[in-house]
């Protein structure tokens, strides 16, 4: 399964453009077998796409030129780039949760058959336990569903799987972040077997948030930013800060606080654009509107936080770190327990329940694009209303009149646009900003006395996003604490006054003030450790 | 109510979208769209069946008669497809209504047959265990968290081998066919059964329930996608519990009107209605309410499947056409209904001129990425 030889892969002017978006523009870049190549980039910069191209997943822009060995194409389909001894681990693995270790393996290049074509089970069983214990795990449960297996090993049947030698001459291996989904213990084994597969003489092109294994593991690193790739070093020749400063690129100059969407007028902008409530205000000095001591998940390890009134709460992190369940456990939604929980000073007891968290005034509102944000069957009314239905109840009867007028304020105020049958419009029918600000207006019409937003701004354009934050800094002016998780960097430079970063399921660091920058958070949650020994972030 | 009262940003030029017509060309407009074949197709269907069959038999089928007839044989379908509606609603197929409804009008024969209880007593009793029934069905659908089409199998069989325990696989006559059959199920208004009218009067109040309570609301909401109704902080379980009781009721309901109709209670009489209640229910959710589960749509197409079966056994067609007919019927209502959804996704490779078809809200926009 080795190459004698080194084998390079060259891909010249690579470009793929989606209708309205450029995903990859003019992309030169050349892997070679024997080497780590790591692959850096915000999300949305052109990680995935590149590998989607280089699968066949993808067709790439004429004029792009792929070149394997001898091979010059200028467009691979899946068979043309298994031929050319690419193999590739995408993020969720590809793993199917009902079949054994042994089905999904053979799932890569089909069943070892007797001769009248029954499968022979043995031989697969054999070769499974071979290709598993190439990766080190030759002795997990080969036969039970993957849905038991952990993690790490679901990721390493995919690897193996990957790198099974029947396939053909394996001279590449593509592993889109294989770390987010792992437990940070097992991260050390897949740092390990990617050495083991390098040594092999296949190069491995490694796609990853994580700036510590870059440099553990990496032996030349690429970045990726809105498209473009700015460049290629080989590792000794670059250091951690510099690698984050070429990922986020030079601070913008035009920020986009400094256009002014369409909903907000000059004055309320002024008013609203400094962070609710300046760290050390004395806002700060008020007792906290809710304070969660000791907050346990699947992926959160003992979460201490407060927060105040009119504080805007900013939870960053990788996947993986705990940033996407931090919401949802606050509320119940998913299982978690707290050791300490009062809100507005009074201890609460009882385990939380998302009907137990409303009533409390804790609520939540998860992004558009979440599980359980809205309902595509049911009009805006319809989803605007749903958790306060009892208040237009009269007689049993739900007044109709009274959720329209309700539903109207709100997509005057909020600014929704919903056509000319507005309130009645199908929640499906409305535009990704448009369906977002409907959550969020579902939300606020409970008046919240804390509000945790997950993802506010997914796939929501410019202007809505702008009213977004305009929505969130007006409300939290109110009174209201507002925490609000995201993977998106910029959603806290405009509107947090605080941010916690979530690694590995602890706070690590609390950025305030003037450290609450696009750049300053990005370089402590993909430094993750780091930061607690070298920067000077103040550690929780 | 509890709007914030400070508008946001209200100063912006545009920002606010304007109706770009009054109310009338809106009125206009919703009258349109009520009355689009695509809304209602299963009433212009209906039509052209009875044109069909008044062709076909112009002796027969063009008569008063013909009405009556059709909606006393399937007022006790119509029954039978309201229940299914109300946990279909709530996202739960409920397969053991056949069974509830074959139990029912056993129990309620045997009782008057074997003891001594009046006509009240007797119904009385049979509807205290319909509600038992439900509530088995929520124990192991609700907090047992069977997947309700295996769970309701189950308890449907158990409560199909009690039907024939208790009767002891006998047709019951015995202190059926007389008062209470009368009473029952005798002739009413212009001499359409008793029946016809409790299906009117179910239809009118699961109508209002579903869709003017909050209990219906959060049915739907329940049915339409749990995760939101569990974050809204809806009570799923309880319920689902009471959807799977109501379900029960009308269809213990269903089978005593069906004994009391026919003056008779055969053990067997109840899971040939599972079907007919199920298509009924599915194209019924075509009509009316843009593929929600409705009172007013299950019962149109309760009519419209009973006008076909009707018109088919008036016609000499052989016995099994009918059967046949249902079973097209179904397929074709699932389809429909699970192709008037919303999201575009699902539209992706379909010509757009079979999309605006299917499609059931005209005013929708045509699907685009």
């Amino acid at each position: 399964m080795t190459t004698a030889t080194t084998t390079s892969l060259h891909v010249e002017h690579l470009s793929k453009t989606f209708p309205g978006q450029v995903a990859l523009s003019d992309v030169t870049l050349e892997l070679t077998t024997g080497e780590v190549h790591c692959v850096l980039g915000q999300n949305g910069s052109g990680k995935s796409t590149f590998i989607k191209v280089l699968s066949g997943y993808h067709i790439p822009d004429p004029g792009s030129v792929i070149r394997v060995g001898d091979t010059v194409a200028a467009r691979l389909n899946p068979t043309e780039s298994r031929q050319l001894g690419l193999r590739f681990v995408h993020q969720q693995a590809g793993i199917v949760s009902q079949l054994s270790a042994v089905e999904n393996v053979a799932m890569g290049i089909g069943f070892a058959r007797r001769r009248a074509g029954v499968i022979d089970w043995k031989s697969q069983e054999a070769r499974t336990r071979e290709l598993l214990s190439l990766v080190g795990r030759g002795d997990i449960d080969i036969w039970g569903p993957m849905s038991r297996a952990r993690a790490i090993d679901r990721t390493a049947v995919a690897i193996a799987r990957a790198i099974d030698p029947a396939g053909g001459e394996i001279r590449f291996l593509f592993l889109d972040e294989p770390t987010a989904a792992l437990p940070p213990t097992e991260v050390d084994y897949l740092c390990e077997l990617i050495e083991t597969v390098r040594d092999r003489g296949i190069g491995v092109v490694y796609v990853t948030h994580r700036l510590d294994e870059v440099f553990r593991i990496g032996d030349r690193v690429s970045v990726l930013r809105d498209a473009k790739l700015l460049g290629t070093w080989p590792i000794g020749e670059i250091n951690h800060d510099q690698l984050v400063d070429i990922i986020v690129g030079p601070p913008l100059t035009e920020g986009p606080q400094a256009e002014i969407p369409a909903e907000v007028t000059p004055a309320d902008l002024a008013e609203e654009a400094a962070p609710a409530v300046p760290a050390g205000s004395p806002a700060q000095a008020e007792s906290p509107v809710v304070s969660v001591r000791g907050l346990r998940s699947e992926l959160l390890r003992d979460l201490s936080f407060e927060l105040h009134p009119g504080e805007i709460v900013g939870v960053a992190g990788l996947a993986g770190s705990g940033r996407e369940e931090l919401p949802y456990a606050l509320i119940g939604a998913i299982p978690a327990t707290i050791e300490a929980l009062e809100v507005q000073g009074q201890p609460v007891t009882d385990r939380l329940t998302p009907r137990s968290a409303k009533q409390l005034g804790l609520l939540l509102a998860p992004g558009n694009r979440q599980l359980g944000s809205a309902i595509s069957k049911f009009v805006l009314r319809e989803n605007l209303t749903l958790p306060a239905i009892p208040l237009y109840t009269r007689l049993l009867q739900v007044v109709r009149d009274r959720e329209r007028t309700v539903s109207r304020n709100w997509i005057r105020d909020l600014s929704i646009r919903a056509g000319e049958r507005g309130e009645e419009r199908f929640y499906a029918e409305l535009s990704g900003g448009n369906q977002q600000k409907v959550i969020i207006a579902k939300w606020l019409n409970m008046r919240p006395t804390v509000l945790a937003l997950d993802e506010p701004t997914s796939g929501v354009d410019v202007g809505a996003r702008e009213a977004i934050y305009a929505i969130i800094r007006h409300h939290a002016k109110e009174g209201m604490a507002i925490l609000l998780a995201s993977s998106d960097f910029q959603d806290f430079a405009h509107v947090c006054s605080r941010v916690l970063v979530l690694w590995e399921g602890e706070v690590i660091a609390e950025l305030t003030g003037d450290q609450v920058t696009e750049e300053a958070i990005l370089a402590t949650v993909m430094g993750g450790r780091r930061n607690t020994t070298t920067s000077e972030v103040p550690v929780l | 109510m509890s709007v914030s009262d400070r508008p946001l940003a209200t100063s912006a030029p545009g920002g606010v979208p304007q109706p770009a017509a009054g109310p009338a060309a809106r009125r206009g407009r919703a009258w349109a769209r009520l009355l689009s074949p695509r809304k209602i197709g299963a009433l212009y269907f209906l039509i052209l069946i009875c044109i069909f069959f008044s062709v076909l038999d112009p002796n027969t089928f063009p008569q008063v008669e013909t009405i009556r007839s059709i909606l006393n044989e399937y007022s006790v379908s119509g029954i039978m497809a309201l229940a299914v509606i109300i946990t279909l609603a709530s996202g739960l197929f409920d397969l053991s209504v056949g069974y509830t409804m074959g139990f029912a009008g056993t129990l309620v024969a045997w009782l008057l047959a074997n003891t001594s209880m009046s006509s009240t007593e007797a119904i009385l009793l049979t509807m205290i265990t319909g509600l038992v029934i439900g509530l088995v069905n929520a124990l192991v659908v609700v907090f047992l968290r069977i997947d309700s089409i295996i769970a309701t199998l189950g308890t449907g069989a158990i409560i199909g081998a009690i039907t024939v325990g208790v009767s002891g696989n006998q047709i019951i006559v015995k202190n059926v066919s007389g008062a209470f059959s009368r009473d029952i199920a005798g002739l009413s208004i212009s001499n359409f059964t008793e029946p016809v009218f409790y299906m009117l009067a179910l239809m009118i109040i699961i109508g209002l329930l579903m869709e003017q309570t909050s209990v219906g609301r959060y049915w739907y909401a329940i049915g339409f996608e749990l995760d939101v109704a569990r974050l809204a902080g809806i009570r799923v379980k309880l319920l689902q519990t009471a959807a799977l009781i109501l379900t029960a009721l009308v269809a213990s309901w269903a089978g005593i009107a069906l004994t009391a109709r026919i003056g008779a209670a055969s053990p067997d009489a109840g899971p040939s209605y599972l079907l007919p209640a199920f298509a009924a229910a599915f194209l019924g959710a075509t009509q009316f309410r843009d593929g929600r589960f409705n009172a007013w749509g299950t019962i149109l197409a309760t009519i419209l499947l009973g006008a076909g079966q009707y018109g088919i056994l008036l016609s000499g067609a052989p016995v099994w056409a009918p059967d046949a007919f249902y079973g097209v019927a179904l397929i074709g209502a699932v389809a429909i209904t699970s192709l008037t959804g919303n999201a575009t996704s699902r539209w992706r490779g379909w010509p757009p001129w079979l999309r605006r078809i299917v499609r059931a809200d005209p005013a929708a926009p045509a699907a685009s990425q």
